[in-house]
């Protein structure tokens, strides 16, 4: 009696084994990127383009498949159900790692999109964000040549795992994105990808947003400070002018730190320390150095630096923006939680910044 | 008879299970009304409890609460008290079970339907509740040595990220002096119950000693820390209370570049599926413990059927029948489990020290 009923039990649990609801990896299609514009003919419309990677046997083989669909619709979910009628096969959204938002689209409203990105289920919360210039779809249609693995260059610049730009601000992850529409007191900042021709983009600037709209935009120079204060250790260089030569310096090590102060009678400021030790990279006219050189050399460039700082410091408080988090920080280190919020709103009208910058050169390269 | 030890991992699978659903969700609501007070004022009283009812149980070595209550207590209330026990222990067990069918539809397999899921899991349980309460003990222990070493090194990665945002979790510590309410404390004290699964465990323990009593409360504590903490670092402060799961869209985020697969929810996934089984095995076979008290009587008649299986199959339905709730429903009912554990666990050690008072009572006579 009992042996039978363990042996009906195992049958029954053979069942299930009849194949999973799966569909095999030849019956997919990857989607690797998703553009977001808004439609040319009408404002309320998206225009919704899909990166596909075609699998292939081989990844060490150079060629790559790529399909790109272009599809107008309401809303997200719609538009790609629509796009699933012309393809023979399942669109896979597994291995999604960028959505672009056209700049157009990003200065109006980009919420829609986001809430898509954080809902549904099959998309990570690990998704590279970006804006792309003049649209979404021209940047997906950009194919380099240095290109092996299909749709894979702009996520290696964007991950930095493959280039390391200074100009690249760190990866606007999905989930960051989110987290900074949401919170109070820091705003989002994404990268700006534009197209500068048929097999090539550029990456160096960034945009700054208002929690839904894309506002401004961060020079590549100012990306770069930004990166520098929001990133420990950036590989970068520096020029100098010290003494009418130009000499070029390459950061080894780099740390910011800020500090909001709030004096009892006067404007409050914020008091950013950067500490950096670097090495000489270039100088003008073969310079032979000495240590009392190196040391002219190194308060100068403080000095340079935390001029430029200051400069981008106050481009980004005038835009309105936080993307460097200033609001929450405050909130973070004061108690008084009824009040915070007015007293950061009160003296952030008239905020000013004070810049210590520390770099030590230290050495001279292989050459003296 | 097993060895002390296993009470540590009575101990150790509750406050590892918290992680994945109401107790991480209903103190992250409460975040700015007192949830890290609730952390700290939980470490005391779940201590106090524990100690109460290790000392309680102590006094009756190998009997479990069924053999107790219906020797001490007159037959109604002994019942009626067996049966709101079992009730609590069905539902924890089975909490655990559907939020798991939940987790896996968002996560892992969107297509399977969730029947098909549920009567998986409902098979291992239901075949592992019957085993003896030692070989439970065992196999809990071996998951556990499994998989501590993968929670540790999923909590190292959360922590070393440098997306992580410490202001965030400043701005929240920031409000820790508002006081806490009665639910934030009974889902912060919830992770220190493993405990009281010596309820049934008991009859296998010789004489249960807890020794460092002190470690446990500072285990339970950074455990309840990271628990709410992490998730805010990841998803701010307000937009943490968004996930449903925050534990797994925490999972989600992190990712490890240079290990067999990228994505570390899927090994988290994994790591909390074998968990919440052998948790669900453990609360369903206290449960099954209890509920065959309810029916003891002095001489067994010999049935055709084990009367057991009936009620096996009485709890399944029951969990298939359940299965048809709401998100919000099962937010609701997971909450107020929780808010009436405390009440009833401290009802249980009181009828402890009540049937260890009437025992004396009897014997001096």
């Amino acid at each position: 009696m009992n042996r039978t009923v363990c042996c009906l039990l195992a049958l029954l649990l053979l069942l299930p084994l009849q194949g999973c609801k799966f569909k095999d990896i030849d019956l997919k299609l990857f989607v690797i990127a998703v553009g977001i514009d808004e439609s040319e003919s009408n404002p309320d419309k998206l225009n919704v383009t899909l990166k596909i990677a075609v699998p292939q046997g081989d990844p060490k083989k150079a060629e790559q498949q790529v399909q790109i669909m272009t599809q107008e619709g309401d809303t997200l979910a719609e538009t790609i159900r629509e796009m699933k009628s012309r393809t023979d096969k399942e669109l896979d959204f597994g291995h999604c790692k960028a959505i672009l938002f056209g700049e157009k689209y990003a200065r109006k409203n980009i919420l829609q999109s986001i809430d898509w990105l954080m809902r549904r289920r099959d998309l990570q919360l690990t998704i590279y964000t970006a804006v792309a210039k003049p649209s979404a779809k021209e940047v997906l249609n950009v194919q380099p040549v240095t290109e092996r693995i299909p749709a894979n260059s702009i996520l290696l610049a964007l991950s930095k795992e493959g280039t390391e730009s200074p100009f690249i601000v760190p990866p606007a992850f999905s989930y960051i994105l989110q987290r900074r529409v949401d919170e109070i007191g820091v705003d989002p900042i994404l990268a700006l990808v534009e197209k500068k021709s048929e097999n090539e983009f550029l990456i160096n600037k960034s945009y700054m947003f208002d929690k839904s709209k894309a506002i401004a935009v961060l020079e590549p120079e100012e990306t770069r400070i930004y990166n520098l204060l929001k990133t420990k250790n950036l590989k970068t260089s520096f020029n100098v002018d010290y003494e009418g030569l130009k000499y070029a310096y390459n950061i080894e090590g780099s740390r910011a730190k800020y500090k909001i102060i709030t004096p009892k009678n006067s404007t409050s400021y914020i008091e950013y320390r950067i500490k950096i030790s670097a090495e000489i990279e270039e100088s003008q006219n073969g310079v032979r150095f000495t240590a009392g050189l190196l040391d002219g050399l190194s308060e100068a460039a403080g000095e340079q630096l935390s001029e430029r700082v200051k400069r981008a410091l106050s481009k980004i408080h005038q835009s309105k923006c936080d993307p460097l988090g200033w609001g929450l920080h405050y909130y973070a280190t004061h108690w008084n939680n009824s009040t915070e919020q007015k007293d950061w709103e009160d003296l952030n009208e008239r905020l000013e910044f004070r810049v210590k910058s520390d770099v030590k050169i230290k050495f001279t390269g292989t050459i003296r | 008879m097993v060895k002390n030890k296993y009470i540590y991992y009575l101990f150790l699978i509750n406050a590892l299970i918290n992680v994945i659903n109401f107790v991480p969700r209903g103190l992250i609501a409460q975040r700015f009304n007192g949830a890290a007070m609730a952390i700290v004022v939980s470490v005391p009283i779940g201590l106090t409890l524990m100690y109460l009812c290790v000392k309680m149980m102590n006094k009756f070595p190998g009997e479990g609460l069924p053999e107790i209550l219906n020797a001490n207590f007159p037959r109604l209330v002994s019942k009626v008290m067996l049966f709101g026990h079992t009730l609590f222990w069905y539902f924890a067990g089975l909490i655990t079970l559907v939020a798991f069918v939940d987790v896996t539809m968002r996560y892992i397999t969107s297509d399977v339907s969730p029947l098909l899921i549920m009567v998986g899991f409902l098979v291992v349980v239901c075949l592992a509740i019957r085993l003896t309460s030692e070989s439970i003990l065992y196999g809990l222990e071996v998951l556990i040595v499994i998989n501590v070493p993968i929670i540790i090194y999923v909590l190292f990665k959360a922590l070393l990220n440098p997306m992580f945002s410490w202001d965030a979790v400043m701005q929240v510590i920031t409000y820790s002096l508002k006081a806490p309410s009665y639910g934030a404390i009974a889902q912060a004290t919830f992770i220190f119950t493993g405990y009281l699964n010596l309820a049934v465990f008991n009859r296998v323990f010789d004489k249960v000693r807890i020794r460092q009593l002190w470690l446990i409360g500072i285990f339970g504590f950074l455990t309840l820390v990271v628990t709410v903490f992490i998730p805010i670092g990841y998803q701010g402060t307000i937009n943490v209370e968004r996930h449903v799961y925050p534990w797994f869209s925490t999972a989600d985020v992190l990712r490890t570049k240079n290990f067999i697969i990228e994505r570390v929810l899927f090994f988290f996934y994994f790591t909390y599926l074998t968990l919440s089984l052998v948790s669900s095995i453990i609360h369903w076979h206290v449960a099954l413990e209890m509920f065959k008290g309810l029916f003891t009587t002095k001489e067994k008649k010999k049935r055709k059927i084990d009367p057991e299986w009936w009620m096996i199959l009485a709890f399944c339905a029951a969990a298939l029948i359940l299965m048809n709730t709401n998100q919000f429903v099962r937010d609701r009912a997971g909450l107020l489990y929780l808010d009436g554990r405390l009440i009833a666990e401290m009802i249980l050690i009181f009828s402890l020290y009540l049937a260890h008072k009437r025992r004396r009572a009897k014997k001096r006579e």
